[in-house]
């Protein structure tokens, strides 16, 4: 059986209305035929990266839930006495602070798993901002097409003219430093690959057979292009959503090293190794485990990205 | 062909356009008087009217828009704040480094970002294979300027092979003439200053070539893993020709034609990274400048910079979109 839901991710009751194939024949009287969810799923299992991606992004959120339980010290409050302590395999290290403290005495294990909720939340606030003025741009560029098409993507190309890292730090030069102006222009800059991959996947989408139908019943314009078209061009807009994670952590980071983002004493990775920075002869664990916990969480974003690309859209496969 | 690059051109403008005017804007749209952020705070009533006029910030929005473009046009970037110093003078001052800095790392990434994804895609699924593309993965992930920072640590610190900033040593004499150092002592053919300079080049030229190697080599493995499958390869090596000669002269010519592509759009990449990059290393280059101008509030150095760095990397990809086409025929030109 060839169904219209199988190539279309993630179905929900309402996608699966639109696949002719599957309608009317009731999934009971048809052993044969299975939620398409269930489909994506396992291809999803059969890629180890994405597997081993999933595993890191989960213990990253859960350090960020559960920061309070999982850290042994507070992130903020240290004790002077305990100045750039080095971590434990050391002679000098004590059983007190597993990864060392830094010169303010805090305990630097606690720090970076305080840090995770910094990071996913300026991630997820910043993708969030892209995601939604980016589709929600690019669906309107593909399915009007002709001037508004234009006049959208010109403008996307002008915010694409700017390197993304020199974009985010002018936008935060002009808005002043700090954690909620770095999530707007990372957003901000976000926003033209959102907007890129929609308008493609909408064109594609809308010259199809069924957005013919609905039109030929009565339907408008903004009805067809959110109920009909756009859920079917979801799949290359999760697969962004999981790169941009990564790339959203990597940018904050970057904006809080150069002391434009998060401000002390934000426990933030970044922030982090900045501050080792004028301590790294003497006290190279400072600046060393905040950037190892960045490396891991944006390959995490990034293996999750790979494998859902590879699972997901089959035809971007090498 | 000539049509289109000429179109392509043309859709320059617009762009550029849209580029002044969001720099433009973003001065009138930061809260407070665009003269004191310009000339700082502790400037004279005299100075701020002077400034005020200069701008014409009496006159509507778009008098002041015509005012700024041609301003640019007469190549008048404005002062900086600290040294009153004209902003496109620093810019030539500070723009070769950069470029130095850009062009070592953009050569350090094809070679070797090339060479691993051509032994990766003739070895799929080896243990090469997986250890580069996890190599490159992890590359694509890395916060260089944790990277440049742990480099650092191990071979200036530590090993002390190599310099931590700057792009000569003290007391190393060379003479400027185009202040690209390695040109300046090619040609004046100064030996221990080339020495020195390529050796400062080192730890950042590595550093900032990170991600641009990881891309490319992920995209030399697939396009040569595609090249590799196609009929012609085939009957290359049914002719009986050696495997290096299909691999270098049947595959990987064909299989360049996207990898130049990657490489010169990594080139944006590579001028912010530059931010990141000369900042670490003291490295006196336009992005280190920016950094300065960012933190010290210098608003004029801000646009100059942004503009400069946007204009060059939009005429670069220019560039390699028309390229592309040229090496590529089978491309239809929309």
């Amino acid at each position: 059986m060839t169904c219209e839901a199988r190539r279309i991710w993630g179905g929900t009751g309402r996608l699966l209305r639109l696949c002719s194939s599957c309608r009317g024949r009731s999934v009971t009287r048809n052993s044969e035929y299975r939620h398409p969810l269930f489909d994506q799923l396992e291809q999803l299992q059969r890629h180890k990266t994405a597997v081993a991606g999933l595993i890191i992004i989960s213990i990253f959120v859960l350090s960020a839930l559960l920061a309070p339980i999982i850290s042994p010290h507070d992130p903020v409050d240290g004790s002077l006495y305990d100045q750039l302590k080095p971590p434990i395999w050391f002679t000098m290290g004590t059983t007190k602070h597993i990864l060392g403290t830094d010169d303010l005495g805090r305990d630097i294990f606690s720090r970076i798993v305080y840090g995770a909720r910094v990071s996913l939340a300026v991630a997820l606030v910043s993708v969030g901002i892209a995601f939604a003025c980016g589709s929600l741009l690019g669906a309107f560029a593909g399915y009007f097409k002709g001037v508004v098409d234009n006049l959208i993507m010109r403008v996307m190309d002008i915010l694409l003219a700017f390197p993304h890292i020199l974009m985010a730090i002018v936008v935060v030069a002009y808005l002043g430093p700090g954690l909620r102006n770095a999530m707007i222009a990372i957003g901000i800059i976000y926003i033209p690959r959102y907007a890129r991959i929609v308008r493609a996947s909408v064109m594609e989408e809308s010259e199809k057979d069924y957005v013919t139908a609905s039109r030929s019943i009565g339907a408008r314009d903004l009805r067809i292009l959110f109920v009909s078209v756009f859920p079917n061009c979801l799949a290359p807009l999760i697969v962004q959503t999981s790169l941009g994670f990564a790339s959203a952590i990597l940018d904050a980071a970057a904006l809080s090293f150069l002391g434009l983002g998060a401000q002390p004493p934000t426990a933030e990775w970044g922030a982090m190794i900045a501050m080792g920075r004028s301590h790294i002869l003497r006290a190279w664990w400072v600046m060393t485990f905040p950037g190892i916990a960045i490396l891991l969480a944006v390959l995490g974003f990034n293996l999750f990205g790979d494998g859902l690309r590879d699972a997901l859209d089959p035809r971007l496969r090498d | 062909m000539l049509g289109y690059i000429i179109r392509r051109c043309l859709l320059l403008i617009p762009t550029l356009l849209g580029v002044t005017i969001l720099v433009f804007l973003m001065l009138r749209l930061t809260p407070g008087d665009p003269a004191e952020l310009l000339l700082g705070e502790r400037s004279s009533q005299e100075a701020l009217e002077q400034m005020r006029e200069y701008l014409g910030l009496k006159k509507p929005l778009y008098v002041q828009y015509g005012m700024f473009i041609g301003r640019l046009l007469k190549g008048d970037l404005g002062e900086t704040i600290w040294t009153r110093q004209k902003v496109w003078i620093e810019v030539k001052q500070r723009f070769p480094a950069t470029m130095e800095l850009a062009i070592a790392a953009m050569a350090i990434s094809s070679l070797f970002g090339i060479i691993f994804g051509i032994i990766s895609a003739t070895r799929q699924y080896s243990l090469f294979d997986y250890l580069s593309m996890l190599g490159a993965l992890i590359g694509v992930s890395m916060p260089i300027f944790w990277l440049g920072l742990v480099l650092m640590l191990i071979f200036s610190l530590h090993l002390g092979l190599l310099p931590m900033s700057g792009r000569l040593s003290i007391g190393v004499e060379l003479d400027p003439i185009t202040n690209f150092l390695i040109l300046d002592a090619l040609l004046t053919k100064n030996w221990a200053a080339l020495r020195d300079a390529l050796w400062h080049l080192t730890l950042p030229a590595f550093t900032l070539s990170t991600i641009p190697m990881a891309i490319v080599a992920r995209m030399t493995r697939s396009s040569m893993l595609e090249v590799l499958r196609q009929d012609y390869i085939k009957t290359a090596r049914a002719k009986g020709l050696a495997e290096h000669v299909v691999i270098i002269k049947h595959g990987l010519r064909n299989a360049l034609v996207p990898v130049v592509t990657v490489v010169g759009l990594q080139f944006g990449i590579l001028m912010a990274g530059a931010i990141l990059t000369e900042t670490i290393f003291a490295w006196p280059g336009v992005g280190k400048w920016m950094y300065d101008a960012v933190m010290q509030r210098d608003y004029m150095v801000i646009q100059g910079g942004t503009l400069l760095i946007a204009t060059m990397f939009v005429v670069v990809n220019l560039v390699v979109d028309v390229l592309y086409a040229v090496i590529n025929p089978r491309i239809s030109v929309r």
